[in-house]
């Protein structure tokens, strides 16, 4: 979507001259110069401005243009010249900034607007200003959830979101691409002692039951403010992608439990590659089979305790020490010993990450 | 209406180190309007097999039919199935009746079929009253009621229920159960539900499926199960409190074959070897009735380690026990008594073995008292001390 900025660029190699947008407090949402974006006009522009009133008017040898939305005065347009040709351009400008917003008026509801800040790059200025345009507070906790539906039709998806959450001014949804959309919620005292994990669980068991789809929910952070609101959802999609790698079964990922995982997916390459060459020589690991794994998940669920895995894990206790043993044998690593379990989890895990980044690569191929 | 079929069907989630086996080997003929309970501990592959039904994870390997329609590549809308999940939202503006018509508004169902459909669920479930209701206005269970109705709408050959009660209070949870089982027989359809709590699959089901690290462990009535399991896992799974479990050595002398446990052999056990000397712990014996005990010296088991299992209410206090079976009596010392009224439970230690007693409420007994019990030994149950599965005798 266009933005004033872009409207801007379009311009800026046609007209010689600085030309910008104010809003009518003053403040530049848009100019040629881009270092002047979100600073203020000096007050006595401000002044003059506000008395003024003509459409048109020059101060300082400074054109300024009113546009309006109905009655109201929507935002200043300006050029630095005051000459006849500059005041024809910052008129055509001023059409198109009017058309812009009227554009933005027929298209712009809520989900539209928090669409652009997650998938736009618009300025702060921007945000806090079409913002107070649709009376939408800014400083308010909100959380993003990507529903990740894979075949389902766009339109009952909505429906099924749009339902169960029809209070509008504290939920706004909006589908980003072919399988994923976006669920921008208003985060209340009630849903953070139910817990948020509690909401995408919901959105799961509701979509996937109505559309008989498979559904996978991810939590990004919480954001103060709508200027984090971008950042919420690239957390989501980093729950996303981590929870597809490290926990692949489970259909709910929240960017705050995502454990060792996070870090892992944080690190370069090469040096997984280099550590997993190290811990598992020639790729050892890829003999064990998955009651090795198993047992290791058991040993670590039950703080290396033998007895209490064997029982979590329903075997004897025999088998287990037998494993541990065999891991020993392949690899070196006594998981029995604190250090040497601690580097056979990470292994693992990093084995998991590069699985998942060779798949990427062979599916590029 | 139509049964399910599941051949030879395995999950498998791939991962770096070749993938993990989530459903291993899965065979099994659901019955047409067959209540199936799926049970098991978490991460037992209950869930992934419904979904698999459901047509929501993909089969690694394996056929499922509904009725006699191959489904693999059905999609799973196409696939006449409902689920109930246990994180169900009723939509919150919308009427109970607009909140069971939804689905099949969805669906571009015409709109008077849509309400004889609403009508008939809500018959079925008595909430007819309730239809011009908003979910505020509805308590947890008319609530949970109208939930199950989304799903009856859609008049499905198959009702997939993935732990729909896990969510509700005790007392709901048992309200539930009985609404459920009740739906079950007013519908006539097959029903696949899945829990982790044996309690629920014991009262709900018509047949139970128990699972293991995604092995089918045992498939049969919940009489059958709790009364004959086939291993140790299902034997401890079905049955609260569950089943006590204690290895034995069986041994033969001239009053016949018995399982003894709270013996001391070898050097490792030393001050145990000494506590039992100074009788701090006294060794048990049961002894089995002949023909049980001559199968087990048959099977070549005498001398060899088995483990014992016996259900809390297998142990009596009652003193004809004694006389009926006095060579099975054990003496133990009570730990905790639980009074629950129609029942208690005694906690024993029994040659230093802890063991849970399901006791007449009647008794006496307290904390650090003595008591003699019998373990019936027509109810003892013996598994193979390392396959641990169950020995025919």
């Amino acid at each position: 979507m266009q933005s004033y900025q872009d409207l801007v660029h379009e311009v800026i190699d046609i007209i010689d001259h600085e030309i910008g947008v104010v809003d009518p407090d003053g403040t530049v949402l848009a100019c040629s110069d881009t270092g002047k974006i979100g600073s203020s006009l000096p007050d006595t522009f401000i002044d003059h401005i506000l008395k003024n009133t003509e459409d048109c008017f020059i101060i300082d040898q400074h054109t300024f243009r009113k546009v309006y939305s109905g009655q109201k005065i929507n935002v200043f347009t300006y050029i630095c010249s005051d000459s006849e040709t500059a005041k024809k351009m910052l008129d055509l400008f001023s059409v198109s900034v009017s058309h812009y917003y009227q554009f933005c008026l027929s298209r712009l509801d809520r989900a539209s607007f928090f669409r652009s800040i997650i998938m736009e790059n618009l300025s702060e200025h921007e945000i806090v200003y079409r913002a107070r345009e649709l009376r939408i507070p800014v400083e308010i906790p909100r959380m993003v959830f990507l529903i990740s539906v894979a075949g389902a039709d766009d339109n009952a998806c909505m429906s099924v979101l749009k339902n169960m959450f029809p209070d509008r001014v504290h939920s706004s949804m909006f589908k980003i691409n072919a399988s994923n959309y976006l669920l921008v919620r208003t985060i209340k005292e009630a849903d953070r002692k139910k817990g948020v994990a509690d909401i995408a669980h919901m959105v799961k068991d509701n979509v996937s039951s109505e559309l008989m789809v498979d559904t996978r929910v991810s939590i990004g952070t919480e954001s103060a403010s709508l200027l984090d609101l971008k950042k919420s959802y690239q957390n989501a999609v980093i729950a996303d992608i981590t929870g597809r790698i490290f926990e692949g079964k489970e259909k709910v990922a929240d960017y705050n439990k995502l454990g060792i995982g996070r870090l892992i997916y944080k690190l370069p390459e090469e040096s997984c590659r280099i550590f997993l060459e190290e811990v598992f020589p020639g790729g050892s690991y890829k003999t064990f089979d998955e009651e090795m794994f198993k047992t290791i998940e058991g040993l670590f669920e039950c703080n290396f305790n033998i007895s209490k895995a064997a029982e979590v894990l329903f075997v004897h206790r025999n088998s287990v020490i037998y494993r541990i043993q065999k891991i020993q044998k392949i690899t070196g690593l006594d998981v029995r010993n604190f250090n040497d379990a601690v580097i056979f989890k990470i292994a693992s895990l990093v084995s998991k990450y590069l699985s998942y980044i060779d798949k990427q690569k062979e599916c590029r191929i | 209406m139509a049964g399910v079929k599941l051949k030879n069907v395995y999950k498998k989630y791939e991962s770096a180190h070749g993938g993990v086996m989530a459903v291993n080997d899965f065979n099994l003929d659901i019955e047409d309007k067959e209540f199936l309970i799926l049970v098991g501990p978490s991460g037992c592959g209950k869930t992934t097999t419904l979904r698999m039904i459901a047509g929501l994870e993909e089969i690694t390997a394996g056929e499922v039919y509904i009725g006699d329609k191959l489904i693999n590549d059905v999609q799973p809308k196409d696939r006449d199935i409902a689920m109930v999940f246990q994180n169900y939202a009723l939509y919150p503006h919308m009427t109970v009746f607009d909140n069971m018509a939804f689905g099949l508004k969805l669906r571009k169902t015409p709109k008077h079929e849509i309400k004889k459909k609403v009508y008939e669920a809500a018959r079925i479930l008595e909430i007819e009253h309730l239809l011009d209701r908003k979910p505020k206005a509805l308590s947890g269970g008319q609530r949970q009621r109208v939930a199950l109705g989304r799903a009856i709408v859609r008049e499905p050959k198959v009702f997939l229920m993935d732990e729909p009660l896990s969510n509700l209070d005790a007392k709901l949870r048992v309200q539930m159960r009985v609404e459920i089982t009740r739906l079950h027989q007013k519908l006539k359809t097959t029903i696949i539900y899945v829990t982790h709590d044996q309690t629920e699959a014991m009262t709900m089901g018509t047949r139970i499926v128990v699972m293991k690290d995604g092995f089918i462990q045992q498939v049969d009535s919940p009489q059958v199960l709790y009364e004959k399991p086939v291993n140790v896992f299902v034997g401890g799974f079905m049955g609260s409190p569950p089943m006590n479990f204690v290895k034995t050595t069986v041994k033969k002398d001239g009053k016949g074959v018995s399982l003894n446990f709270g013996e001391v052999e070898g050097s490792a056990l030393k001050n145990r070897a000494q506590a039992v000397e100074a009788k701090a712990i006294k060794p048990s014996a049961i002894y089995l009735p002949a023909e049980r005990g001559a199968k087990l010296e048959e099977l070549g088991y005498v001398d060899k380690e088995v483990i014992m299992g016996i259900r809390p209410e297998n142990i009596e206090d009652e003193p004809h026990y004694q006389e009926q079976y006095p060579d099975a009596v054990v003496e133990g010392i009570v730990d905790v008594k639980e009074a629950l009224g129609a029942e208690s439970y005694l906690y024993v230690k029994i040659s230093d073995v802890d063991f849970t007693a399901r006791v007449d409420p009647s008794n006496k007994f307290k904390p650090d008292d003595e008591v003699l019990l019998v373990f019936d030994p027509t109810r003892v149950h013996v598994f193979d001390g390392k396959t641990e599965k169950i020995l025919p005798v």
